[in-house]
């Protein structure tokens, strides 16, 4: 297993595999917002996606940027990720709802599968797909299980990490596109899920 | 009749987060759904919600939610005879 390429966000800077592609002074939503009105995205549901999922979104984007997607089914791609927040800023926001009407744009984003789902219908992905619940970033559970993706199923490459939002000051992203095959540049290994 | 199509035109896209499009890009005749404004079954809850917390409009019966939301026009007209 190779991985082909990965992406981090973090403290107003978005990077991957070939260095710095976007930073920004701002606040989370304003950040992600900017990078989607410069980078000539078209997809106007990012607009209503709740902050974990526009980042796991935005991370996601510049994962796949150069990956030929047409190469494979779409049972054939996976998603293995965890975060520790699970929903809960949008859970908070949606009690608030509550005191009026509650908003059902709202309660969708407090399905914590839900950023996976929007991965997954906008590069029509179909296959396996996992979200683990930890304290803290566990490189350990989310590279075993991706192990055991690969090895139980038809999976060919996977989308595999961790996307956490906590609040427009902290929150993570760290995605890690992986492969089946040999060629790649560089090992999945926990090492790299650590240290990439 | 106007300014409330204007108000709903403004209302519609703050509520359904529609950032990318102007309150004077919408045609009052186009659908709201399908090939429309494109909006989902989740925009059709909140276009409901809107209703009720801003016009004190319960609609319940789904048949006439397709026929007051078929567009802003038919929203207007719906809140003026109702509210």
């Amino acid at each position: 297993m190779q991985i082909i390429n990965h992406c981090n966000i973090s403290e107003g800077k978005i990077s991957d595999a070939q260095g710095v592609v976007f930073t920004s002074e701002l606040d989370l939503k304003p950040f992600l917002k900017e990078f989607y009105r410069t980078s000539g995205i078209l997809y106007p549901k990012f607009y209503k996606m709740d902050e974990q999922c526009k980042l796991a979104f935005v991370a996601t984007e510049v994962l796949l940027q150069n990956f030929e997607r047409e190469q494979y089914k779409d049972e054939e791609i996976a998603i293995v990720l965890g975060n520790s927040e699970s929903t809960l800023a949008t859970d908070r926001s949606f009690w608030e709802s509550t005191s009026t009407i509650a908003s059902p744009a709202l309660f969708v984003y407090t399905l914590p599968n839900i950023m996976i789902g929007e991965m997954a219908i906008r590069n029509k992905i179909k296959g396996e797909n996992f979200l683990f619940i930890s304290e803290k970033y566990d490189a350990q559970l989310i590279f075993q299980q991706t192990e055991l993706v690969f090895l139980n199923s038809s999976t060919q490459v996977a989308i595999v990490g961790w996307v956490n939002y906590e609040n427009e000051k902290s929150y993570c992203a760290k995605l890690f596109l992986v492969t089946k095959s040999s060629e790649g540049n560089g090992t999945f290994s926990l090492d790299n899920l650590i240290n990439l | 009749m106007d300014a409330l199509i204007q108000e709903l035109k403004v209302k519609l896209i703050e509520q359904l987060n529609l950032e990318d499009i102007q309150p004077d890009e919408i045609d009052a005749a186009q659908p709201l759904f399908g090939d429309g404004l494109g909006l989902d079954s989740i925009d059709a809850l909140e276009l409901i919600v809107l209703m009720e917390r801003d016009y004190g409009i319960k609609i319940s019966d789904p048949n006439e939610g397709k026929k007051v939301f078929l567009n802003l026009n038919t929203m207007a007209a719906y809140i003026q005879a109702n509210s």
